[in-house]
């Protein structure tokens, strides 16, 4: 397939692009296949070739670029073929070369040669062809196009595929993509955000939740759930909003959306003497570092209501049974475990140091993310819609017809061409004869 | 309500089960009164079809497009409405024998396996609740619908194929197919109206997952096999421009093509765990 053909015919023929998409089809379906854990363990082909990460994959991505530029040059081919031939006028056709063609039809009429050729004329040019003619020795031939703009179609298409993909690499160079949990009544700045799952977090702004609140149904499954929160600037205040599930609130491009929600635990640790030495809260499952030392607490909430599960949000979100489950690492090592209520001291270490879990806060899950690509892929996305419109639904066809005087009667011959649709051409071409022959006198 | 829904429904199975029948009969008999009854009682399942579409609309209060049994009723309906359709305007009985017995297949499965929790009429969980709902569903049902008439015709085009070389009686069915070339260029035409719905999915998909999901694309397991299907069509409408190509391995794409949707719908669902878990 490859002998003797130059780099450039092989990167803009149509083949290569098929069997590209072909190859990055096959590879998809391995993705949906094998478990995407970006981080998880496997054996050194899963670890070589990134198969927890399919998507992401250094050849994944390297034949998508490859199907990048394939498009580009078949487009650019495409384009500079249609460019050449713009201005081209198709050569007219005699009667002998139009019963060559597929679909055709010969017929004869009583009546003048004029006559006809000016009703076909009108007949053609009502049904939005463009025409073009000439005469010869007491013969007419016509040439017709019709749809010329659908051509265009496919190379917008095409195009915008490109557009597409710029938008996505935008989208990875300069944005970012990441969760916050944050507890009611506290305030985050937007560079502490943990789990940056893409890129690096530019913005630096604070965030400050006033409020969270559940819409249930009747039957207590959530109908809706939204946060209350403000954006910090240098410690002022500069916008409140309301985000809610398929309603997010967009600051300067950076947009927060409401993702998940939950209980997060409130810690207090007391010195010997009684004194708080250090206050936080805690999402739970999370890690609570108490100053000074090298231990690290994790409390997990366990609801009587829903069990032990923390991924899964209560079903109310005021517990009033619930206990705190809680391991106590130094380093990575276990030192401690235990349940305990509410208000209840919990010794930490032989210096009398003790921490207490004092109730909990309900806590939002935002997603937040800036994506300065994404206008390219709305571009990208009509572009490729407007395209397949023009492509789809244009009927590209060429007629050519030759009308020739006899003696007592006037023999008719049309001929068709088009690259779609041969039997709609083969119809229409059936009713143009009908028309012509309908309005014979 | 509830009642008549379902008698709506099994109404609607029943008279494909039969229509499937009736197009196996006209496959061995050649006798087109046979045919003409296929059609009438496939009409006549149709109309149940939309009743019961119309009265689960009311049941529930919103468009019956939420579920895995509302997306099957639904979808049959589609292949139903496109397959009418096609017999009304090339007045080809035939596919009836390659579409019916999917439709009552799909219906049966709907009938006998799919579990009660399924088919309840439940709230809208929160990420459902958006405009984009109607517009992404209803195209990918349109889209899918259109997939399953080329896929009914293709499935003609390679069982013609395979015969061309046999002697074939001229009085059976099988002689009586169209030509190839009409079967494949009627495949195309739907080929090419189920690709543009299905990109019209995949964008208002991606509309809605930047609103509700903060991704226009998070390689779900449903977002992928989209994709997959898609590339697949898209393959198979570009093969037919490539001179080794075209007919058979176009045909045969639109065959793989339409595995693809029904993974897409079965597969990921039952298979797979994503986002889109709800449908």
């Amino acid at each position: 397939m490859l002998a003797g053909k130059s780099w450039w015919t092989i990167l803009r023929s149509m083949k290569m692009g098929l069997y590209l998409v072909l190859t990055i089809a096959a590879a998809s379906i391995v993705g949906t296949l094998v478990p995407q854990h970006p981080d998880g363990p496997g054996s050194w082909v899963e670890k070589y070739l990134q198969l927890g990460d399919l998507y992401h994959s250094w050849w994944y991505i390297t034949l998508l670029g490859i199907l990048t530029l394939n498009i580009l040059a078949c487009s650019f081919y495409r384009f500079k073929t249609i460019w050449l031939n713009k201005n081209r006028v198709h050569p007219l056709l005699e009667s002998r070369q139009i019963g060559k063609l597929n679909p055709n039809v010969a017929f004869t009429l009583a009546g003048s040669n004029d006559e006809i050729k000016n009703r076909i004329n009108d007949l053609l040019v009502r049904r939005g062809l463009d025409v073009w003619s000439d005469s010869a020795n007491g013969k007419y031939r016509i040439g017709a196009q019709h749809g010329r703009f659908a051509v265009w179609g496919s190379i917008i298409t095409h195009f915008s595929f490109i557009v597409i993909m710029v938008g996505i690499l935008i989208g990875v160079i300069f944005g970012y993509q990441g969760t916050m949990d944050i507890p009611v009544g506290d305030t985050v700045n937007l560079t502490d955000m943990v789990g940056v799952d893409k890129g690096h977090v530019k913005n630096d702004f604070q965030v400050r939740i006033d409020g969270f609140w559940i819409e249930p149904y009747p039957n207590g499954s959530p109908a809706g759930y939204y946060s209350r929160m403000t954006i910090l600037e240098n410690d002022k205040s500069v916008q409140t909003a309301t985000i809610g599930v398929n309603d997010p609130l967009n600051y300067q491009g950076t947009k927060f959306y409401q993702a998940r929600y939950g209980e997060a635990i409130e810690i207090q640790v007391n010195g010997q003497d009684g004194r708080v030495i250090q206050q936080g809260t805690i999402v739970a499952g999370d890690r609570f570092k108490v100053e000074g030392t090298n231990l690290t607490i994790v409390p997990y909430l366990h609801n009587p209501e829903n069990g032990a599960d923390a991924a899964t949000p209560p079903k109310s979100t005021q517990p009033t049974q619930s206990r705190v489950i809680y391991l106590i690492l130094q380093g990575e090592q276990r030192v401690g475990m235990g349940a305990e209520g509410f208000d209840l001291p919990i010794s930490l270490g032989q210096d009398g140091t003790t921490f207490t879990f004092q109730g909990t806060v309900p806590y939002t899950g935002l997603q937040v993310k800036k994506d300065p690509g994404v206008p390219l892929i709305w571009l990208g996305s009509i572009l490729m819609l407007l395209g397949m419109g023009f492509s789809f639904f244009g009927t590209p066809y060429y007629l050519w017809i030759a009308i020739e005087q006899h003696e007592k009667w006037v023999a008719v011959y049309i001929g068709g061409r088009t690259t779609k649709n041969r039997l709609g051409l083969a119809d229409r071409i059936g009713k143009l004869a009908h028309d012509i022959k309908s309005q014979a006198v | 309500m509830g009642n008549y829904e379902n008698i709506a429904f099994i109404t609607a199975f029943v008279s494909y089960g039969i229509a499937s029948f009736l197009y196996v009969g006209y496959f061995i008999s050649v006798n087109t009164a046979v045919s003409r009854w296929a059609a009438l009682i496939t009409g006549w399942g149709w109309m149940f079809n939309t009743l019961a579409l119309i009265l689960r609309t009311i049941n529930a209060g919103r468009l019956p497009l939420v579920n895995g049994y509302e997306f099957l009723i639904a979808f049959v309906w589609a292949i139903v409405l496109f397959y009418l359709w096609f017999e009304y305007r090339y007045k080809i009985q035939t596919v009836g024998l390659f579409i019916m017995p999917i439709v009552w297949l799909l219906m049966a499965y709907v009938a006998v396996a799919m579990p009660d929790s399924q088919k309840a009429i439940a709230p809208l969980m929160p990420a459902l609740k958006s405009n984009w709902l109607s517009v992404h569903v209803a195209t990918a049902i349109l889209a899918y619908g259109a997939f399953a008439i080329s896929f009914g015709l293709a499935l003609m085009y390679l069982l013609k194929e395979s015969w061309a070389d046999k002697n074939i009686k001229v009085d059976s069915l099988l002689y009586h197919l169209p030509p190839l070339e009409v079967l494949d260029e009627i495949s195309y035409q739907f080929i090419t109206l189920g690709f543009f719905l299905l990109s019209i999915v995949i964008v208002s998909g991606a509309i809605w997952a930047e609103q509700a999901w903060g991704s226009y694309w998070s390689w779900d397991p449903k977002e992928t096999w989209s994709l997959i299907t898609w590339m697949i069509y898209g393959a198979c409408l570009h093969a037919r421009q490539t001179y080794e190509w075209r007919g058979h391995r176009a045909i045969l794409l639109a065959v793989i093509g339409f595995a693809a949707v029904l993974f897409t719908f079965f597969g990921v669902n039952y298979l797979l765990s994503g986002l889109h878990s709800y449908a």
